[in-house]
């Protein structure tokens, strides 16, 4: 670029001035040979001349200086949008170049700073949410710690309480596990007088079978002997009923012989030769018949008398039956007893174990509940801790947002031009 | 239903028919002019028409009475019969036995084109026959399937007697065992028992014979008569088809016997007095024989002379010292019943072979055992008439069997309305009168009344005569509503007047049968 | 000729053989009202109706009716059919009897009545039956 410094711009306005005047002096003169009129028009024309060159140079210095002084107004304000006109060509604009660079760089500083403080703004506030995130979360921590708090405060209370419960029930168990060791043993002793004396029953059971099988043993014969003597009057009933059949039979033969005229002669004597046999037959039978009877009533009154002792026998018998029974079921009731109490004593000692192991959970439980509060205590303590670091942080974060903000809106003071 | 029963006993007795005529007519192809058998041939056409129209079977009855038309001029003697009229009879009596089938099977009788050829020819009068319309010889049929047989009295006596024993064998069964009661042994014998009871009582029914095989008995018998006596006789049969109890004709034997022998002796004149009085020198006796409602009627008559009645007029006026008035008033049986008294005899028969008076009062006796009414009808010069009623005895009729005191009696169920019980309270006064137990004599001790009978009088029946009829009867127990085989009550019981005859039961105990009509 | 004896209400009688059918021993006679007390019922052997009469009452001056299966003498005779329940039966016997005699000795020295069926009827006959 041509740069004209303004020395030279004003030798040469100067000279310029002087040709003017010059001129105008020479058209003065000219004109007017008046050097009063025409020193006066040249001195005016000149000063006019000069007012207006020195008008017209001044302000174009003084406009440049100027809109420079404007501009760096501007600048001083903010406003680093403007461009900065490069109109000189002269030592003003050294100046205004060196403005205009003033001027860029300081636009990129600001841009620059414009860019930080905007990301730092963004994360601020995006570390602004997250903390109002951490702090609402510890906020909850809290409450649920509080209550947790509250919870296994509550549950070790009743922990305590159950378990307090727990050892008054432990205590009657025992005192009733006692009681039915007692009443075991008792029992124990009942069923043992029992079993002797079913056992001195059945002995005296035994001896009365013994006896009675020896009377049966002796009164076998007897009774075979009347058992032969029905076989006997059996035999004689078929053959009564035999000889009473034939007898008919021979009586009906007689008949149709008779009716058969002269041939059933042979046949009737023989028919009548049966009856008489028949009739023999009935005789004897009958003989036979009493006789037997009389066997048979001797046997009757032995075996009526045999019959007796045997029942009296088959009464003491029944009688001790009884007793056996009666001390039978009274053994099997007291067993039954016995071992229901067994049944009771296991089962309650069995209670009693479960109880105290039930106990030993508890106590477990109502420790884990007590670590449990502790715990959360701690928690608690932890996360108030915690929230207040948090709180620090926040308020850090706070004043970092505070900052950036101001420094946002510091740059903002600063125009940039629109890119 | 009722139609088909009648066509059903039309069949079964013109079947029987049908088989005599056509022995019938066999036997007159070589007797052609035999008038006897024609008018025997005539007589059965007669009855098979006579069934026919009482059940209004047309076409049956039409073709018997065409028949009947050639038999009656064969048996005039108007017409000389030729085999040719024979053989169209017996082809009249062939299409007959087919129609008769046709009727019972419900087929049209009428359908038969025989009928209208055999018709045809009927129509003609027999001598105006035109021989050349002989049709060709049909076919000859087998003779029809065997239905009947004929069976030896004495083998149905057999089997009855060894049923009975068979049954009566169970008394002697020796006692069962524990065991054998269990594995079913004594329900089995039961039930066999019940079986063999059963057997038994159908069994019992085989001892029904036609009057005609018991007639037959007395044809050679008569015939002898006649040669003793010097009369010409013969003897026919009427309704022998109708079947009655052997035992029962068994008991008649004897009585008809005297009774023919009195009809020969007495009754049928010498041929030659018989010729004088215009009559036939042949002497007839019937014996006849018809079922009325409740009782069987048998008829023992001859067309002699008639019971003379002068010696009866003249026992009655002097034994019994009636008057003749009173001897005119009295009805002619009364009058001819005279003779059965015991002490009468008509004094002018003293011939060694028995007179009138002898034997009437063993026929008379015979009739009472059987609880039969004897009516005697006599004509002089026309005939003597013995008209015997029996109650059909052996007949298997319903009967309520009851206990009242030590007795097991029975009444027929037609005359039983119904049974109650009788509900514990005073004994009406009523009862008095009505209490069988009393009218049977029975200690009112040994009675337990527990039922009641209420009778009723079957449609037809008559009042009982003595007096007032019971309407209930008051027994002790009931055994049952069964089918009782009723036999006559013996001369014994008869006396009582109060039974109509003994009930054997299935099982063969026995129940007395109350006469309800006199009681 | 053969003769049927036996003992009855204390006598000792004797039945002309021709009509003795049967001795039976297991009748159980149905009772009879308005019969007579000699009447012991009816019983249906074989087909044929017996009217059974205790012969001791009948023919003599005690009953015959001991047990509760008394043999009975069957006969049939004419149109006849009656059973007679006898204290003891001596069975078929020859006896030479001319005719005619009731009073009859058999070989054995015994005196025996004999009686006809008829005249058993007859007396039979002769009792009152219905009131």
């Amino acid at each position: 670029m041509n740069r004209t410094s303004i020395k030279n711009k004003m030798i040469l306005s100067f000279l310029a001035l002087l040709l003017i005047v010059m001129a105008v002096v020479g058209a003065a003169r000219q004109i007017s040979d008046n050097v009063i009129t025409g020193l006066a028009f040249s001195a005016a024309l000149a000063l006019a001349a000069g007012i207006i060159f020195g008008g017209i140079f001044s302000r174009s210095i003084v406009r440049r200086l100027n809109s420079l002084s404007g501009a760096a107004k501007e600048v001083s304000r903010g406003d680093l949008s403007k461009e900065i006109p490069l109109l000189s060509r002269d030592e003003i604009r050294d100046l205004e170049e060196v403005f205009a660079r003033m001027v860029s760089d300081l636009r990129n500083i600001i841009s620059e700073i414009k860019e930080v403080s905007t990301r730092i703004e963004e994360t601020g506030r995006s570390l602004g949410v997250q903390i109002e995130k951490v702090l609402s979360s510890s906020r909850e921590i809290d409450e649920t710690a509080l209550s947790i708090a509250k919870g296994s405060e509550a549950q070790s209370l009743i922990v305590q309480r159950t378990s307090l419960v727990f050892d008054k029930c432990l205590e009657q168990m025992n005192e009733a596990a006692q009681k039915s060791t007692q009443t075991v043993s008792r029992t124990v002793q009942a069923l043992q007088k029992t079993e002797t004396g079913e056992a001195k029953a059945r002995e005296t059971l035994h001896y009365l079978e013994e006896v009675l099988k020896q009377m049966v043993e002796n009164a076998e014969p007897i009774y075979r002997l009347s058992g032969k003597v029905e076989k006997i009057k059996m035999v004689m009933d078929v053959i009564e009923e035999l000889s009473r059949k034939t007898d008919l039979l021979s009586l009906n033969a007689s008949i149709e012989a008779t009716r058969a005229g002269e041939m059933g002669k042979g046949f009737a004597l023989v028919a009548n030769e049966i009856r008489s046999m028949a009739e023999n037959s009935r005789h004897s039978s009958h003989e036979i018949r009493a006789i037997v009877d009389d066997i048979f009533k001797d046997n009757k009154a032995v075996l009526a008398s045999l019959r007796k002792s045997e029942t009296d026998i088959d009464k003491g018998r029944t009688l001790i039956h009884g007793i056996v029974g009666t001390f039978g079921e009274m053994l099997s009731g007291v067993k039954q007893i016995s071992a229901e109490v067994q049944d009771v004593g296991e089962a309650s000692r069995k209670q009693v174990q479960e109880m105290r192991g039930l106990l030993d959970q508890f106590q477990e439980l109502s420790r884990l509940a007590h670590e449990n509060f502790v715990s959360t205590q701690k928690t608690t303590i932890n996360t108030k801790g915690q929230k207040e670091q948090i709180m620090e942080i926040a308020r850090a974060a706070k004043s970092l947002q505070a900052l950036s903000e101001k420094m946002v809106e510091t740059q903002r003071r600063f125009r940039l031009p629109e890119a | 239903m009722d139609i088909d029963k009648y066509k059903k006993i039309f069949v079964q007795e013109s079947a029987n028919y049908l088989q005599e005529l056509t022995t019938g007519l066999i036997r007159v192809e070589q007797d052609l002019c035999n008038s006897n058998l024609w008018s025997e041939i005539h007589g059965k056409i007669h009855s098979i028409k006579g069934m026919a129209r009482a059940l209004s079977l047309e076409a049956v009855s039409n073709l018997c009475h065409q028949m009947e038309a050639w038999c009656k001029e064969f048996q005039a003697g108007t017409t000389a019969p030729d085999a040719a009229a024979v053989q169209i009879l017996m082809d009249g009596t062939d299409l007959l036995k087919k129609m008769t089938e046709a009727e019972a099977s419900g087929a049209d009788p009428a359908a038969d084109p025989e009928l209208k050829r055999i018709s045809a020819l009927l129509a003609c009068r027999p001598d105006k026959l035109d021989r050349q319309t002989q049709t060709e010889p049909h076919p000859v049929a087998a003779p029809s399937p065997i239905d009947r047989i004929r069976v030896d009295y004495a083998l149905i006596e057999e089997l009855l007697a060894r049923s009975q024993e068979i049954i009566l064998l169970e008394k002697t069964l020796p006692p069962l065992s524990h065991q054998q009661m269990a594995a079913g042994l004594k329900s089995w014998i039961d039930h066999y028992m019940a079986m063999l009871r059963g057997l038994h009582f159908q069994l019992a029914r085989l001892r029904l014979m036609p009057v005609q095989d018991f007639a037959s008995l007395f044809e050679k018998p008569v015939r002898d008569l006649g040669k003793a006596y010097g009369r010409e006789v013969k003897l026919n049969v009427a309704g022998g088809d109708l079947q009655v109890d052997i035992g029962l004709m068994d008991r008649l034997r004897e009585p008809f016997m005297h009774l023919l022998r009195n009809a020969v002796a007495h009754g049928i004149e010498p041929p030659d007095e018989r010729e004088r009085m215009g009559k036939s020198r042949e002497g007839t006796l019937v014996l006849a024989a018809d079922k009325r409602r409740d009782s069987l009627v048998l008829t023992v008559g001859d067309d002699g002379r008639g019971i003379d009645p002068n010696p009866i007029r003249r026992y009655l006026r002097e034994v019994v010292g009636m008057s003749d008035p009173e001897i005119s008033a009295m009805p002619r049986e009364d009058f001819f019943r005279t003779i059965l008294r015991l002490d009468y005899s008509s004094a002018d028969e003293t011939t060694q072979l028995a007179g009138r008076g002898i034997g009437m009062d063993v026929i008379a006796k015979a009739i009472e055992c059987l609880s039969g009414a004897l009516a005697i009808y006599s004509e002089p010069s026309r005939g003597t008439r013995f008209v015997i009623s029996l109650p059909l005895s052996l007949s298997i009729i319903h009967a309520i069997v009851f206990r009242i005191g030590p007795y097991t009696l029975a009444a027929p169920t037609s005359h039983v309305a119904s049974i109650q019980r009788r509900r514990n309270g005073p004994s009406q006064e009523g009862d008095h009168n009505n209490d069988l137990g009393l009218r049977l004599g029975i200690d009112p001790r040994e009675r337990k009344p527990g039922f009641i009978l209420k009778l009723r009088q079957p449609a037809g029946t008559e009042h009982g005569t003595s007096g007032q009829p019971a309407d209930h009867f008051m027994v002790d127990a009931v055994v049952g509503n069964m089918p009782l085989m009723v036999m006559p009550p013996g001369e014994l019981l008869a006396k009582t007047g109060t039974f109509a005859g003994v009930g054997i039961m299935e099982d063969g105990d026995i129940a007395i049968l109350l006469d309800m009509e006199r009681i | 000729m053969d003769c049927f004896v036996f003992e009855a209400g204390g006598k000792r009688l004797g039945i002309e053989a021709r009509c003795v059918y049967r001795v039976a021993d297991d009748a159980r006679p149905a009772a009879v009202p308005l019969a007579p007390p000699c009447h012991v019922g009816v019983i249906y052997y074989r087909g044929d109706l017996f009217d059974v009469v205790d012969a001791g009452l009948l023919l003599g001056d005690r009953s015959s009716l001991k047990d509760e299966n008394p043999y009975v003498i069957l006969l049939k005779w004419d149109q006849h059919k009656l059973g007679l329940i006898p204290e003891r039966i001596a069975g078929m016997k020859w006896i030479e009897a001319p005719k005619g005699a009731e009073d009859v000795f058999t070989h054995d020295g015994r005196r025996i009545r004999l009686i006809a069926p008829e005249d058993i009827w007859r007396l039979l006959s002769d009792l009152s039956y219905g009131h």
